[in-house]
């Protein structure tokens, strides 16, 4: 997985790609959370367009960010979930408890 | 007729698997809701007997058939020690997200999307048989 960041305003956009799944794409977003977190990252927007698959591992370090971030008053939303990535958030009863938009417009919006 | 194929006991199978998987949903008419659903469910398993059943590194064994309005998938592993992940605690997926924990999860994803689920050890051997009935009508 590879994890490009780019700055909108005071938003942290990360362009993700590949698979957030175990021994891949959770090691890359657990080292990335760190390294946002460490360096004040406070508005933190995951865009998952490319991501094609997550499991439990990848929905763990998702969960784990989050929590991490909630408590620096930081906030972690997602933006274009594909259809595997949607379902399994759906069968894991995530989706009414993360801030998710259809595009990155109304997630720059929403931050506001 | 029941389809069976070995993988090597390694993540790396994974995009092979779901290669085999996709060729059978195509074959049997399976919508892409249950497949994403089947894929999901093997993932989640193959990926655990290759994370804790480290013991020994023969191939995996996947068995996966139709009959009727039923699939049954079955994975098995060689050699290896007693394992029994029904004996997991159940992951708490009402709660709120500050309070999730870690573990459990991938079960959990299993059973929501199954209707049974077995696990069999006897003489080292160790199969994990999931049963996902389709709905009403399908093809």
């Amino acid at each position: 997985m590879r994890a490009e960041t780019r700055r909108v305003d005071d938003v942290t956009i990360v362009d993700l790609r590949g698979d957030l799944v175990v021994g891949d794409g959770d090691e890359v977003l657990h080292e990335l959370f760190e390294k946002l977190l460490a360096e004040g990252h406070s508005k933190i927007l995951l865009n998952l367009s490319h991501v094609d698959r997550m499991d439990s591992s990848g929905i763990g370090e998702l969960v784990s960010g989050w929590k991490q971030a909630r408590r620096q008053n930081h906030s972690v939303r997602l933006v274009r979930l594909g259809d595997r990535v949607r379902h399994a958030l759906h069968l894991s009863q995530l989706l009414p408890l993360i801030d998710v938009y259809e595009t990155e417009k109304d997630a720059l919006t929403a931050f506001k | 007729m029941v389809d069976e194929r070995t993988f090597p006991k390694a993540l790396a199978s994974l995009d092979g698997i779901f290669a085999h998987l996709e060729s059978f949903y195509r074959s049997e008419l399976i919508d892409a809701r249950t497949s994403l659903s089947l894929s999901l469910v093997v993932e989640e398993i193959f990926t655990n007997l290759v994370r804790y059943n480290t013991v020994s590194r023969n191939p995996i064994v996947l068995r996966i058939e139709r009959e009727g309005d039923q699939v049954r998938l079955e994975l098995v592993d060689h050699d290896v020690d007693r394992f029994d992940p029904s004996t997991l605690p159940e992951v708490n997926v009402d709660a709120p997200m500050a309070e999730r924990k870690p573990g459990g999860l991938g079960l959990h994803l299993v059973r929501a999307i199954v209707d049974h689920i077995s696990f069999e050890y006897e003489n080292r051997v160790m199969r994990i048989a999931v049963v996902k009935n389709l709905e009403r009508g399908h093809v």
